[in-house]
């Protein structure tokens, strides 16, 4: 059975699958990774509480008659809320960063995995033309 | 139904790469693909020329390597994307075509398997081999085997049953139809359970490894933990000093939660801690390690990120209660912290508290003056914040039940009592780690018997917990005596140094001492044939495996008048079995006649003690159980031995159950030694005239006919004749002669002497005991005067005459 199996032409057979299943397959995986950016750096939890305190710190609101004493927890909460904010929108934003170079990467993969029988006829090429000094 | 051809056709994906592997062997591939980039890296660098190793060639090998490499991971893509179809995925992105039609290892033997020889290319195959192996079967002898002059098994006169077949369905496949490989499998005692039992374990971890594999898979990409979750919640650093993150308690890393043991748990503990408010749960067993485990199983799928999305990003927190109340003594500083501690975790937001020994916690605060149940009220409806708790069966109806306010906040799960086959998978799970630290295989049979043997053999603690700690201990056991695969046998023998009662399969020594148990009984036991070969046989039903072992070991309802030899039968059962006449808890039953027997027996649940019947059965799980004077004993004792004769096992007062499995219960009793005594008297002989004797038991009212079916045996005892009596006063002065040769006096036994003991000194009512008496007595006395007065000194030979005797 693998006798007549390995007499199909296997180059046939890789070819097909290049562009059918093995484009979509890399699509997939792409979408995998730009999943585990997403994932990794939190984003949506980032930003559902983006202008909530660091670290859910910050004080009570005693009486609000008390001017000083509400200013004061309101400066302390403001800051609270201003740490978290600025740390989060850090990672937001170089998490984005990452996510389009996934994404540039990933176009460029594809472009690769289009090109990649071709990219390996012109590799042979060039090794020909420049083993016999062809090119100069 | 599938044939083998077509079979074939469905793995026809795989070839590819199993044909790649078998011209271009993986590991080549891997090599090559790194020497060559490392050579292109090398050929671009020497191809600038105003380098000094410049190198004219070098732009053309670059070329040359870069060709090579781009062909080389376009195969390895291709290689792993054939690969990977019909592989199981936790976490389903579509990269893989989910018909699960095919399995990868099956496709492996396929690939190699010709028309003639199915079982022969099964076994070449590395997994097949691996199978063998994990099946406790040497190398050496599988190979033996399969190169053996056999009935070759035709790939065509296969069929395979259902839509889907895997390795385990083919190799059961291939059992079924290769007699020769039956016998092979029984002869290294492996049925087809182990079989296909071995062969799902070794299917199981090669897919799991595969799975490992693809670092690309969301399953794996999921489980690397995110940044900046802890951001959006609070510190809880009150917490930290009193609790510990659970990950840390527990390793969660060797759980597989694929296996399916406690998924039902796990789901309904999710389901709980789902709800919007009082999510809270109480798991209730008595082996606080199975909560553990299950919250454990819990935790490995919020870090796998397979938990429901409402669950994500939870921590769960341990909480250290003893270290607590030990820390702070007064009322209000206590108070004080607790709260502290509730209230940071709940502003925490995502917080799980997990509370071990929750009654214990109960008490604790109770003799500090605290209520906890109102001052954990809020918190527990709170929908920020979730508490598992576990408890105890016993303190969970003591404490908490009658707790109306704190009950209904809680959710209860009552996980189920694992059996020797659900132990199966936590104990593989447990494998690795211990292979690797001790250096020797656990074949699959191996695993089963430890799950058995535990089950029947250790008392104390719950399955799986026991099964694992036995298997822990049997690994430096089994280093110590050089095993390279651990067998069942292997499992058995260990089992019987550890508890003294022989487990598993009869060996030989005995088999020779159960075959001629009757012997060894009448070497102390004087007549009584009937009453002898009854229990022997009954033994031999016991120890050939016939037996449930739901039940005692055997039970036995000895009938006959007193000082026949029943308490000697009992003895030299205990020794014969369990390799020592002491091994025997005795309870003489008249004492337990009265209104308070049965909370004497099994404990007294308001004062919160155990029973002395409880107590020294756990102490004693493996011996002989005697009841002397059984029908003396209360009715309500008599419906608990029913009980315990038909289950083997019972439930103390505090509702902790008492294994009575390993125990050979025998009960005794002087009812019916009348109507005996007649029936010897008119000649008859006593096997035909026991069911008249049992009748008349039963008319009587003393036992209920169901009481007595439930005894393997109920034995008759006839009164001694006068040949039993002068062989039990032969006994009875061997003993003596035994005890005096020790101090150097030779005591000759004469007929004299046996006779004056059976004529004058025996009496018909209480059998052998009263001659025994009277060697205690007159002739000790006797030889005691003797040695006093000097007749008898060291070295001298003493005889007595009946004249001496009064």
């Amino acid at each position: 059975m693998s006798e007549v199996f390995e007499r199909n032409l296997f180059f046939l057979t890789y070819l097909k699958w290049h562009y059918g299943r093995g484009i979509r397959e890399l699509f997939k995986v792409c979408g995998n990774f730009l999943w585990f950016v997403s994932n990794f750096f939190s984003f949506k939890l980032l930003f559902k509480t983006l202008f909530a305190p660091w670290k859910r710190l910050g004080e009570h609101y005693g009486s609000i008659f008390n001017f000083e004493e509400f200013a004061s927890v309101f400066i302390v909460n403001s800051l609270m809320r201003l740490v978290g904010f600025c740390t989060k929108i850090v990672v937001i934003v170089f998490g984005f960063g990452v996510y389009i170079l996934v994404l540039i990467l990933s176009f460029l993969a594809f472009i690769f995995w289009l090109l990649a029988p071709i990219l390996l006829i012109i590799c042979a090429v060039l090794a020909f033309l420049f083993f016999y000094d062809l090119i100069l | 139904m599938i044939t083998f051809k077509e079979l074939r056709q469905i793995s026809e994906p795989h070839y590819h790469s199993l044909s790649l592997d078998k011209y271009f062997p993986k590991i080549f591939r891997n090599v090559l693909r790194k020497l060559i980039i490392l050579a292109a890296a090398i050929s671009f660098i020497l191809s600038f020329d105003s380098l000094p190793l410049y190198f004219s060639k070098a732009d053309g090998f670059f070329f040359l390597f870069l060709f090579f490499y781009i062909g080389l991971i376009m195969l390895e893509f291709f290689y792993r994307s054939m690969a990977n179809e019909g592989l199981f995925v936790r976490i389903n992105e579509n990269l893989i075509k989910n018909n699960n039609q095919i399995d990868f290892a099956l496709s492996r033997v396929l690939f190699i398997t010709d028309e003639i020889d199915v079982t022969r290319a099964f076994f070449e195959s590395k997994i097949g081999s691996e199978i063998l192996i994990r099946s406790g079967i040497l190398p050496e002898i599988s190979k033996n085997f399969i190169y053996s002059e056999r009935p070759l098994l035709m790939a065509s006169s296969l069929n395979f049953d259902g839509d889907r077949v895997d390795l385990v369905t083919y190799a059961e496949t291939i059992f079924e139809a290769d007699k020769s490989l039956q016998n092979f499998l029984s002869k290294n005692s492996i049925n087809k359970k182990e079989f296909s039992g071995s062969t799902k374990w070794i299917m199981e971890v090669d897919e799991n490894k595969r799975r490992k594999e693809r670092f690309w898979s969301r399953e794996n990409l999921g489980a690397v933990p995110s940044i900046g979750t802890s951001w959006s919640y609070g510190i809880v650093s009150d917490l930290g000093k009193f609790g510990l993150s659970f990950g840390s308690t527990v390793n969660i890393n060797s759980l597989d939660i694929e296996n399916g043991f406690r998924n039902k748990e796990v789901s309904a503990l999710e389901g709980i801690l789902e709800r919007r408010e009082e999510a809270n749960a109480i798991i209730i067993d008595d082996d606080e390690n199975v909560a553990r485990d299950i919250v454990g199983r819990f935790l490995k799928k919020i870090k796998l990120g397979i938990s429901p999305p409402s669950l994500e990003n939870k921590n769960i927190n341990e909480f250290d209660w003893h270290s607590l109340f030990a820390s702070f003594k007064l009322k209000n500083e206590l108070e004080g912290e607790l709260l502290k501690i509730l209230n940071q975790s709940m502003s925490a937001g995502n917080i799980i508290l997990y509370i071990n020994d929750f009654s214990g916690m109960l008490t604790s605060a109770k003799n500090s003056g605290i209520n906890l149940s109102s001052l954990f009220a809020p918190y527990l409806s709170s929908r920020n914040l979730q508490i598992i708790a576990s408890v105890s069966n016993s303190d969970f109806h003591y404490f908490i039940e009658n707790n109306s306010s704190l009950i209904e906040k809680f959710e209860r799960i009552i996980p189920d009592v694992a059996g020797v086959d659900a132990s199966v998978g936590p104990l593989l799970e447990k494998v690795p780690l211990l292979e690797k630290q001790y250096g020797f295989f656990f074949s699959y049979p191996s695993i089963l018997a430890l799950a058995g043997v535990a089950d029947r053999y250790v008392t104390y603690g719950e399955m799986p917990d026991k099964a694992i700690s036995m298997m822990i201990e049997i690994a430096p056991w089994a280093k110590e005596r050089k095993i390279s695969i651990l067998k069942e046998e292997d499992v058995n023998i260990f089992a019987s140094e550890k508890t003294g009662v022989a487990a598993g399969r009869i060996k030989e020594n005995e088999a020779e001492k159960i075959t001629h148990l009757e012997e060894i009984l009448h070497r102390r036991i004087v007549g009584q044939n009937e009453a002898v070969s009854g229990i022997a046989n009954a033994v031999r039903g016991a120890r050939s495996g016939v037996n449930n072992p739901k039940r005692p070991i055997s039970s036995f309802l000895f009938i006959g008048p007193t000082g026949v030899g029943k308490t000697e039968v009992s003895k030299a059962l205990a020794e014969s079995f369990f390799g020592d006449e002491k091994k025997m808890i005795r309870f003489d039953m008249s004492e337990y006649n009265g209104a308070d027997a049965m909370l004497r027996l099994i404990g007294d649940y308001t004062s919160n003690r155990s029973g002395l019947l409880a107590s020294k059965i756990r102490d004693n799980p493996y011996g002989v159980l005697l009841l002397d004077e059984f029908e003396k004993a209360a009715p309500d004792v008599l419906d608990l031995f029913l009980q315990i004769l038909d289950e083997g096992v019972f439930t103390d007062a505090l509702g902790k159950p008492v294994d009575c499995r390993n125990l050979i219960i025998i009960a005794t009793s002087n009812a019916g030694s009348t109507a005996i005594w007649e029936m010897i008297q008119a000649g008859k002989n006593l096997s035909e005239a026991k069911d008249q004797i049992v009748n008349s038991i039963i008319e009587s009212k003393i036992f209920r006919p169901e009481l007595l079916n439930r005894f393997d045996g109920v034995i008759l005892f006839h009164p001694l004749l006068k040949d039993d009596l002068k062989k039990v006063a032969r006994l009875g002065l061997e003993k003596l002669v035994k005890r005096l040769k020790e101090r150097d006096i030779d005591f000759v036994i004469n007929d004299e002497i046996v006779n004056f003991l059976v004529e004058e000194r025996s009496d018909p009512q209480f059998g052998g005991r009263s001659i025994n008496r009277a060697i205690q007595g007159e002739i000790e006395d006797l030889i005691a005067k003797k040695i006093v007065s000097g007749e008898a000194k060291p070295g001298a030979k003493i005889e007595i005459n009946r004249s001496e005797l009064k």
